[in-house]
């Protein structure tokens, strides 16, 4: 393994022994994953099976911070938490953008596996080498921020990084999160797994560091890092308005995903970008070592509600919409109840807005909200639908499950109402109009996600850009279909480079240009990585590496059970067209879909007639212990699970 | 004529609207260009070295997304409105 940059060592933590060892990982796992998703996801491949229960004890709960987390590397702040998902069954994690990977690294730890259930609520104190078993039963029922408090209240040094899950992670809510407080470990139920464990917070405090191989060549390539951001359209609206700013665009397509993602126009204005910035914006805050500061507190200034606050994201921004919401003290208040309660607001969005479509259908009535009326946009109700969800109370109860499973349980044609994929709530905007988007949503291995690609290159390319590295001018339509699977393969696998490397996705692999892409996201990426480890690796290198761990994830899926058929999207994006605004009348059309995605699997190396891995692939990839996997499962259970 | 330009996110000093003055008859690309050098030293936002709208900048008429293609042949009258829409690339 490289020795420079790294923690070293892995700890593994079993809650029900209440015993901590150390060891280290297999020097492959650097050469081949590099770190953060790379190894977790491979680990989970090793650790859970396809009839491993997400919330039982022998789940493991991972953590782990990028490679060149803990550096001066701009952006480096993302740490990976990987479970079994809870709503799909198939493969999850979720990133965070905070300090507790830097802590993990200073700790001398490159991942974190936490097993077992502790017999009564515990927290976790790692102070380098000591591992403390805590008792946290004057903790349990505390929600997030008073969780913090407590905890800090505690500990005589102010340094520690706590990562705790409030109410909703305690009562197994599907979508529960892990926050530390600056960001948030938001998708696939984290929170929940970390909840099924009697785990109520990770606390770290490393006294360690992190050597750099080459610091001068570090420190040229931080400013050439710099440079781009100065210069990349993309980032400096980022540092004014922080990522409200994604309003405009989705007013201009119309693909707000408003009212359970029905309606193309909506009335935003309530919400718009200069309204949080001049009404609510308290501060600007950030992730270790980010020159953008996106992150926003947004504080109510007036009325009844006055001084409640909580950070706003763009897409809690936008799931508001999902929900209705069109006024923003509306909005902070509700947000900050998700926040509190430790829900994620992706997934809880979308599944009180098939609620509330559910009860406008006449599916749900007013007694299956103890006599409540729901209404799209009202937030009192909104707040009360909550705080049922949090506690498993009524309808409450089905709802904290996920969209999926309440409308399974609910039937009577609620199932058109749950918007997932995977049973994972969708996110992000409307696809349609959009048709590579909708795909994307389709093969991201975590279930829908806006973020496990970046099909928005289509929006930055040239069409001789995108001639030359996807194939086809077409490439760079935005309706446009040849080149556009080969464009979300290479997509994927670049914001990927990312979540191993511990950058951010906003700061890193997004721009204006694909020039400034290419330039930060593999040459600077490759130029950053060698610097601090001492191992030289190229920008190709980094891409076949994301390509290894994108291949491990679809196998861990495939084993699960999932297959093409679940590759796909919604109907309601098929067959109901957009209500209103620039994009009325827009729909994802199938052919166009299909024809991205079997275009998609080829480029992967995949059966496009399947969707499955190919032996030649995996091998290729040098994952011949995972297509060893595959086959004896495919023996075992006579089933066809690659080609 | 007096044409009336939005860009979103306001990318330079906050300033996201303002009014360009162009001839009878001038198209997008003639917007653009005026756009540009209105801008100073900071057209670099909008233009690349071949001073080139940036790809990732999506222009809006009247609401009317606009084929890159046609930009230099779509004429403007008396009071349109343009926006410059800077790519999602995200969210």
């Amino acid at each position: 393994m490289a020795k420079h940059g790294y923690g070293g060592k892995i700890l593994r933590i079993d809650l029900t022994e209440q015993k901590a060892t150390i060891d280290c990982l297999p020097s492959e796992y650097y050469e081949m994953y590099l770190g953060g998703r790379g190894f977790n996801s491979r680990l989970l491949f090793d650790m859970a099976g396809p009839q491993t229960d997400p919330l039982s004890p022998e789940a493991p709960l991972i953590f782990a911070p990028g490679a060149l987390h803990g550096t001066p590397v701009p952006t480096a702040s993302r740490t990976t938490a990987t479970i079994k998902n809870v709503l799909s069954g198939g493969h999850g994690d979720s990133h965070g953008g905070g300090f507790i990977g830097s802590e993990i690294k200073y700790a001398g730890y490159d991942v974190v596996i936490i097993t077992g259930k502790a017999e009564k609520p515990v927290w976790l104190m790692i102070n380098d080498e000591k591992v403390d078993f805590c008792d946290a039963s004057d903790l349990w029922g505390k929600k997030t921020k008073e969780t913090q408090e407590a905890i800090r209240k505690k500990l005589p040094s102010k340094k520690v990084q706590i990562a705790c899950i409030g109410p909703a992670g305690e009562n197994l809510v599907k979508y529960a999160v892990i926050t530390d407080g600056v960001a948030t470990f938001g998708r696939t139920g984290v929170g929940a797994v970390m909840g099924s464990k009697n785990l109520k917070a990770l606390v770290v405090y490393g006294t360690g560091g992190i050597t750099i191989h080459d610091p001068s060549r570090l420190l040229k390539a931080i400013k050439e890092y710099n440079n781009i951001v100065k210069q990349d359209p993309y980032l400096i609206p980022a540092v004014t308005f922080g990522s409200t700013r994604f309003m405009w665009h989705r007013v201009k397509y119309g693909v707000h995903g408003a009212c359970n993602w029905r309606l193309g126009e909506f009335d935003w204005e309530g919400l718009s970008p200069e309204i949080f910035r001049e009404k609510h914006a308290v501060k600007a805050t950030s992730c270790p070592m980010c020159p953008v500061r996106c992150r926003r507190d947004m504080m109510i200034r007036e009325g009844e509600h006055k001084g409640e606050y909580t950070k706003v994201e763009w897409e809690s921004i936008a799931r508001s919409m999902t929900m209705g919401i069109t006024d923003s003290i509306d909005l902070i208040r509700v947000i900050g109840a998700f926040n509190e309660m430790g829900l994620d607001i992706e997934s809880a969005g979308d599944t009180i807005a098939f609620a509330m479509e559910c009860f406008e259908k006449g599916i749900l009535t007013k007694e299956d909200f103890d006599g409540l009326s729901p209404a799209f946009g009202d937030a009192e109700l909104i707040l009360k639908i909550i705080k049922m969800i949090t506690y498993r109370q009524g309808i409450g109860n089905l709802l904290a499950d996920g969209c999926y499973r309440a409308s399974l349980a609910i039937g009577k044609g609620s199932e058109k109402y749950a918007m997932h994929i995977k049973g994972v709530e969708v996110t992000a905007a409307d696809p349609r109009g959009m048709p590579v988007r909708a795909v994307s949503y389709a093969t991201s291995t975590r279930g829908s996600d806006h973020l496990r690609s970046n099909p928005y290159v289509e929006e930055m390319a040239t069409p001789e850009e995108a001639e030359l590295m996807f194939g086809s001018r077409e490439a760079a339509d935005l309706k446009g279909v040849a080149g556009k699977g080969r464009m979300l393969k290479w997509s994927e696998d670049l914001v990927t480079i990312g979540d191993l490397l511990g950058l951010c996705k906003w700061a890193f692999y997004r721009s204006a240009t694909m020039e400034y892409l290419c330039d930060k996201g593999l040459r600077l990426a490759a130029e950053f990585y060698s610097a601090v480890t001492g191992r030289e690796m190229t920008g190709e290198e980094l891409m076949l590496a994301a390509e290894r761990v994108y291949n491990i994830e679809k196998a861990f899926n495939v084993r699960t059970g999932f297959r093409k058929k679940d590759d796909t999207i919604p109907e309601r994006f098929f067959t109901e067209p957009i209500k209103g605004g620039p994009g009325d009348g827009n729909i994802v059309e199938r052919n166009k879909f299909n024809t991205i995605l079997e275009e998609y699997y080829e480029a992967r190396g995949w059966d496009p007639s399947t969707g499955l891995q190919t032996r030649a692939k995996l091998e290729q990839l040098g994952l011949s212990e995972i297509k060893n996997v595959l086959e004896k499962d495919q023996r075992e259970k006579n089933t066809i699970m690659l080609v | 004529m007096k044409i009336i330009v939005r860009i979103l996110p306001p990318v330079i000093n906050d300033q996201n609207e303002f009014v360009v003055e162009l001839a009878e008859g001038s198209s997008v690309s003639d917007l653009i260009d005026k756009t540009t050098q209105l801008l100073g030293d900071k057209k670099n936002v909008l233009v690349n070295e071949e001073k080139k709208l940036m790809p990732a900048w999506r222009v809006f008429l009247n609401d009317r997304l606009l084929d890159s293609s046609n930009y230099f042949k779509t004429s403007l009258v008396q009071g349109d409105t343009v926006v410059f829409l800077l790519a999602l690339a995200g969210g």
